[in-house]
């Protein structure tokens, strides 16, 4: 009831769900694409070539493990390259999932039950991918779990002033809360899944996964509190989550690292290429599985609205960065912001500018939030946009630190960069085999969309 | 109570005792000024800064609201536009201010501003000329937002049409970016310039979520005092409550969020120029930071998550008020230290100031609220909203 | 079939095709003074569960307790460990550096109250649960898909097998069916 009073009549809003549908229908479309439909050509051809950047996953991490991380470019002063650069782009990622599926059900924003189960997913397998990178850059990964605090014979506990050590509780609470709300979310679709599925196999698989449910009234009612809690706990944790990710650089005295505005334009940043990366996804997808009716134009506009704000507040963060290390008058802060933007990355510097603001203000026309194709193209515009942020931040700032004598310069090296991609193809892989499997879209909050959901008495 | 007539006394009544309290106060800062100029300036500095947070919270709100369009925002918009064009009085207001630099701001003497070979753009940045022309470019930018935005109001009040809407979003869209920049700066040369070594990227963001916060808590207390009379009394439901509960929510949160991530960047830095600041508000003052962390953050944080305060005007209401005290706290806990480090002071000046400022400027304010609909007529966003709140009242009744 | 013992039954149910039918037959259900009755909708429908006669759930108390545990328990875990356990001067901070401990303490916070929420939302339901005898009646797969139902069960004190039929049928659903054990 609210959105509908929120956004009010003023534009006619189309509604949510297009076409003509009636619970069945929205149960059978998506419930048949996972379990009668043959899976579409494209969807194969993509995993092919996602699959092969697995195995080179899998190469670049067993040679790692056989060498060391020597095979990267990381060299002191700059100790932290790519592995840092894409445990924060991969974990902004995630942030997208969080906020689609918790903040806007706080806010009422029915919309988003077209696209939060997809977004969820997506969160899981980018925190995924984000939890390998400081594990491989240990160097011996294998006694990675020494952050943990547990008594040991050696008697020693982890520095909990550490925020390195605070990442480590930060990432695996998301990762696990990311989790449980995925599956609560779940549980009922997984019921809708057993009882369409044809074959027994498929009905013992979903059906121990559905755990009985019933939708029993007096289910849904605990489930509903449940749900709302979690939407609640998540909120204030996907705002945590990056913000404990920019104390790792701004706790300690880096110039260009340690600034007080990096919390909240962090957490900015992170929805933003998360975003960004969600339509990169759902805009093929929908194309794919013919998904226009559920994930309509509207969907889009609303996204990519999302997108510019949060842009817009990732512009002010670098605004009010840069006014800062010269207002400061400290020599080290005033010399970082020069040599960011004229140093040996300056040119990077300024391709990131492009792409992360001044391109991006195409979205305040309605014809490219609306128009898939073109909405497309910003979206993989910001998603390198916001890759190189993190990059200038942690490669510019370590390269030129306080004392000219230890500068240096970070090249990748293609171990590097197989890494990277290959956890790209990781990402994707998760993906593919998830839309397959499992219904990705919530089928039951889809249901809730329909106008004859709402009973007279509202 | 009536609930069929308009609130009209009660706003003459609220107008003319806030003006005597106003008036009165003023007389007795007058003698302050006399005998203790400078002491006079920093408590007036502060409470300028307290009152101006309701005047420029609500142009915020206002853009914001244009945006989003929230049913919430419909219940306050006309009590933020009045709010919103008391901003040419503030301006008037800040003459004193500038009076008064040289008694308020160290850089103004040549021993109190940072001396080196970079500080070149901190000197003119915190110039006398260019400190008065950013001042005044504030004014005048806030000043034809806030008036733009409710002549068109108004006017769509007397013709029906969703031009006018049109036009307010258009310009609320910039407006955003506009007002978020323009009170960075400000909080930046009127606050945060008071110790002119500091610096904090953060502390324009946290001056503006502050001043929201200040606002949603005013414009609860009102919507409360207003909500019996027309035409609240025909639509004010208690989602309304909820909604603007959960704002105030947020708000309580945000201030927290950004006070603690200042707090632990600074303090796990330990950068001299930047852990001054925290040097000077502690020592005594932490008679005041202990009541702030309980009483700004848990306290209305444990009350607000509760469905049932946040659905009961009276006792949201109460809750505002307390946050306004805080609000009131934390202001004095921003600006006083600068000029008493480390060691607790208060003065009956920043009793009397705050109070006389609160006065005319709430006089102001009601008088703006007087002599138009108290809510948007013909905003297309509004009125489906209103017909069906209306419809299914009578359906119930 | 009608002749069965009531022993042998889990109770009756009708079939609805929406959500308004089925929320008026519960409450009509609950008027006449059946108090031992579910039902089943394919979406959560507002008041459906406080028209079977279930008003509030425990779980936000649960949840509210398993936060504060976190809360304690990852704050004190810190201090424990840096100031008790182990006591070590790191870069000239203080033992007790509590700035340091607000980020982990929040982070323990919502693990277990999320933790919790998920786990008791799961156990309060009585889930996991293989068999339930709802599932004996035919047309009930389409509960997860696009009908509602409504069971009044035999352990009502007031259940009769033919005044509970001739009931149901009188609010019109698209069938009753017995519900077998």
């Amino acid at each position: 009831m609210e959105t509908i009073e929120q956004t009010a009549v003023y534009e006619q809003p189309q509604p949510l769900i297009g076409g003509k549908h009636d619970y069945g229908t929205i149960t059978d479309k998506i419930s048949s694409d996972v379990l009668e439909k043959k899976t579409p050509k494209g969807l194969f051809m993509a995993f092919a070539v996602t699959f092969s950047l697995v195995m080179l996953l899998l190469l670049a991490v067993t040679y790692l493990f056989l060498k060391g991380v020597g095979i990267w470019g990381i060299r002191i002063p700059i100790a932290w390259g790519f592995a840092i650069v894409n445990f924060v782009w991969w974990i902004g990622i995630g942030h997208a999932g969080t906020l689609i599926s918790a903040i806007l059900l706080l806010l009422h924003q029915q919309w988003r039950n077209s696209i939060n189960r997809f977004a969820e997913a997506m969160t899981l397998f980018a925190v995924a991918c984000a939890g390998m990178f400081p594990i491989l850059h240990l160097g011996r990964p294998w006694v990675f779990y020494w952050i943990i605090p547990m008594p040991d014979t050696m008697r020693l506990w982890p520095n909990f002033r550490s925020p390195l050590v605070w990442d480590v509780f930060a990432v695996t609470t998301y990762a696990t809360i990311s989790l449980v709300f995925w599956f609560v979310g779940l549980i009922p679709d997984l019921a809708t899944m057993r009882d369409k599925a044809a074959q027994k196999w498929k009905k013992i698989i979903y059906g121990m996964l559905a755990m009985g449910w019933r939708n029993s009234a007096k289910h849904w009612h605990r489930y509903e509190s449940a749900y709302l809690l979690l939407a609640g706990l998540a909120t204030p944790l996907v705002v945590s989550v990056h913000s404990v990710v920019s104390f790792d650089f701004a706790v300690g005295i880096v110039p260009g690292w340690h600034t007080t505005i990096f919390p909240p334009y962090f957490v900015a940043g992170a929805i933003y290429s998360g975003f960004a990366m969600v339509l990169s996804l759902v805009i093929p997808v929908r194309k794919l599985y013919h998904l226009e009716d559920f994930v309509t134009s509207r969907h889009l506009d609303y996204m990519a609205k999302v997108m510019l704000a949060t842009g817009l507040i990732v512009a002010y963060g670098y605004a009010i960065e840069t006014f800062t290390a010269f207002y400061s008058g400290n020599r080290f802060e005033h010399d970082m912001m020069i040599n960011r933007m004229f140093g040996p990355y300056g040119p990077l510097y300024w391709m990131l500018i492009l792409f992360n603001i001044a391109l991006p203000q195409l979205l305040w026309l309605k014809k490219f939030r609306q128009t898939p194709w073109m909405l497309f193209v910003v979206s993989i515009i910001v998603n390198i946009g916001m890759w190189l942020e993190r990059f200038v931040i942690i490669v510019s700032s370590l390269a030129r630190d306080f004392v000219p004598s230890s500068w240096a310069i970070y090249i990748p090296t293609k171990w590097d960069w197989f890494t990277f991609f290959g956890t790209i193809g990781f990402f994707l892989t998760a993906m593919i085999l998830f839309i397959r499997v499992l219904p990705m879209i919530s089928i039951f909050e889809l249901r809730t969309l329909l106008p004859t959901s709402k009973s007279n008495h509202e | 109570m009536n609930h069929f007539e308009g609130p009209r006394p009660l706003l003459d009544r609220i107008q003319q005792s806030a003006l005597v309290v106003g008036g009165l106060g003023a007389c007795a800062l007058v003698v302050g000024a006399i005998f203790s100029a400078q002491q006079f300036f920093q408590s007036y500095l502060f409470a300028y800064m307290f009152v101006l947070s309701f005047a420029v919270g609500s142009l915020g709100i206002l853009v914001l609201h244009h945006m989003v369009s929230g049913r919430w925002g419909f219940a306050i918009q006309r009590l933020i536009e009045a709010a919103a064009r008391t901003i040419p009085l503030m301006a008037l207001l800040f003459i004193p201010i500038l009076a008064g630099l040289s008694d308020v701001y160290p850089w103004m003497n040549q021993n109190g501003m940072p001396q080196g070979p970079l500080m070149g753009f901190k000197q003119t940045y915190l110039s006398v000329p260019f400190f008065v022309s950013r001042a005044v470019l504030y004014f005048v930018i806030w000043t034809v937002m806030a008036f733009t935005l409710s002549r068109w109001s108004h006017m769509q009040d007397q013709n029906a049409g969703a031009a006018l809407t049109r036009k307010m979003r258009l310009l609320s869209a910039p407006g955003i970016i506009v007002y978020v920049l323009t009170m960075t700066f400000a909080g930046f040369d009127w606050v945060m310039s008071l110790e002119p070594q500091w610096y904090s990227s953060i502390f324009g963001a946290l001056i503006i979520v502050s001043q929201v916060l200040s606002t949603l808590a005013l414009c609860i207390i009102a919507l409360r005092l207003l909500a019996a009379y027309k035409p609240f009394s025909g639509f004010l439901k208690e989602t309304h409550f909820h909604h603007l509960g959960n704002l105030l929510l947020t708000f309580v949160v945000l201030w927290a969020y950004m006070q603690v991530s200042q707090l632990i960047i600074i303090w796990s830095g330990n950068l001299p120029e930047e852990n001054l600041w925290y040097l000077h508000r502690t020592g005594t003052w932490d008679y005041l930071v202990v009541p702030l962390v309980i009483g700004h953050f848990f306290i209305p944080f444990f009350l607000l998550l509760s469905r049932r305060t946040k659905r009961a005007m009276a006792r949201l209401a109460l809750v505002a008020v307390f946050i306004l005290a805080m609000r009131l706290a934390d202001m004095f806990w921003l600006i006083t230290p600068a000029f008493h480090p480390g060691e607790f002071h208060i003065h009956w000046l920043d009793v009397a100031v705050p109070i006389s400022l609160g006065g005319l400027w709430l006089a102001a304010f009601v008088r703006n609220l007087k002599g138009y609909s108290l809510v948007p007529l013909h905003d297309p966003r509004f009125e489906p909203a209103l017909e069906r709140v209306e419809n299914a009242v009578g359906a119930e009744g | 079939m009608m002749s069965m013992e009531n022993s042998t039954i889990h109770g009756l149910m009708a079939e609805f095709n929406t959500a308004d039918e089925v929320l008026n037959a519960a409450q009509r259900a609950s008027q006449n003074g059946y108090t031992k009755m579910d039902a089943y909708s394919p979406f959560p429908v507002e008041g459906l569960s406080e028209a079977v006669g279930f008003h509030k759930t425990r779980l936000p108390l649960i949840v509210l307790i398993a936060g504060l545990f976190g809360a304690v328990g990852g704050y004190f875990l810190q201090y424990w460990a840096a100031v008790i356990g182990y006591p070590l001067n790191i870069g000239g901070r203080p033992f007790h550096s509590w700035p340091s401990f607000i980020p982990i303490t929040f982070e323990l916070t919502v693990l277990c109250a999320g933790v919790t929420a998920a786990v008791a939302m799961i156990i309060l339901n009585g889930l996991p649960m293989p068999y339930h005898p709802v599932f004996n009646v035919a047309a009930f797969e389409r509960a997860s898909r696009d009908k509602f139902f409504l069971c009044i069960e035999a352990a009502d004190p007031k259940f009769d097998q033919s005044t509970v039929e001739n009931f149901l049928k009188s609010l019109h659903p698209a069938e009753v069916s017995v519900v077998e054990k």
